[in-house]
């Protein structure tokens, strides 16, 4: 993301919790290790695309503000997660309007190019609340008094 | 209101109780007693437990999260008379924190006695629901809308703590792919 910002002139903010082996710093996006609640609603708000790991409360973040997202999936193998549930992640919103997945760092920058250069998705927006089905459900086991 | 998960405030709950008696209202009949704790660590889990709150609406509820900024979340917002408890954060690889965290947990859950926790996860939420079915709480463990391909591995251990025990995923619900034991599907946050 640093290369692609940097080539094209964008500016770029970036959380990294987590400083890789290879110790590399952003040399052209502004960056900082860790944001808390609001300064991160605030960026979130502020960025015309967001783009992330495959976590769902940034992908449920950007669905409900209607923003778009590229995601790239943590891995396994590169000791990014403990397994791949976000490469299923990544899977499952293929295809979702707003939602870009890039399996890899190679496939990001031409995910990220078409990302940008769709329309917005504020219309889709996803709301506020659950599936209803589900919150009933969870509503009448805590209105009722039996167990399993 | 944030409170202090090692000292807590037992005349703030009292208070919250009187005040509630002059507010008897069509779900203060339905909801009689129910006494909900929701739980989840900050985060992605948190988001999703934030978007089942309708669920226990007009139930008295308290929260426990792992980070205190979270409180700005709260239905009432930050501030508002709603119980709000912060615990350590903690992960698999860290063993220490996932003792504080317990201990931190089990204090929470034995001054609040509630009738119903119920928990999106992680590690915060599993425990909780341990100490919950110890003093014959009743549970809910909701797995993350994450584990798309299979359960959390404290969604697979809550299924014996969980009395209602639920993924997101209908591929994944008991009867589906030979499961004999399993989650049942009711839907999901999205």
């Amino acid at each position: 993301m640093d290369e692609w910002s940097g080539k094209n002139g964008v500016e770029a903010f970036a959380q990294i919790a987590n400083v890789g082996s290879e110790g590399y710093l952003p040399k052209n996006m502004a960056w900082s290790r860790f944001l808390g609640p609001d300064d991160w609603d605030e960026r979130f708000a502020a960025a015309d695309l967001v783009v992330a790991h495959a976590g769902m409360g940034t992908i449920i973040s950007a669905l409900m503000a209607g923003k778009p997202i590229v995601i790239m999936p943590r891995k396994a193998a590169y000791n990014e997660h403990r397994n791949d549930h976000q490469v299923a992640t990544g899977k499952r919103f293929e295809g979702r309007p707003g939602v870009h997945v890039a399996m890899d760092e190679f496939e990001l920058p031409t995910i990220v190019e078409a990302a940008v250069s769709q329309p917005p998705v504020g219309a889709q927006r996803l709301g506020r609340y659950a599936d209803p089905a589900l919150i009933e459900t969870i509503r009448d086991f805590i209105v009722s008094n039996k167990s399993r | 209101m944030v409170l202090d998960s090692q000292h807590p405030p037992k005349l703030v709950r009292e208070a919250h109780r009187a005040k509630k008696g002059f507010q008897l209202s069509y779900w203060d009949n339905a909801m009689e007693g129910a006494r909900v704790l929701a739980v989840a660590s900050g985060g992605g889990h948190w988001i999703q437990l934030l978007r089942l709150t309708p669920a226990w609406a007009g139930v008295d509820c308290a929260y426990m999260t792992t980070n205190a900024g979270l409180e700005r979340d709260l239905p009432g917002g930050r501030g508002s008379d709603q119980r709000f408890y912060v615990v350590p954060d903690a992960n698999r690889s860290r063993k220490l924190d996932l003792v504080h965290q317990v201990a931190a947990v089990g204090r929470v859950v034995l001054r609040e006695r509630p009738t119903v926790v119920i928990t999106t996860g992680a590690s915060v939420g599993f425990f909780a629901l341990v100490v919950a079915k110890m003093i014959g709480s009743r549970t809910v463990w909701l797995d993350s809308v994450a584990n798309a391909d299979e359960l959390s591995l404290s969604g697979k251990r809550a299924g014996r703590f969980a009395d209602l025990w639920l993924t997101q995923w209908p591929d994944l619900a008991k009867g589906q792919a030979g499961l004999k034991d399993g989650p049942s599907y009711r839907g999901s946050v999205l």
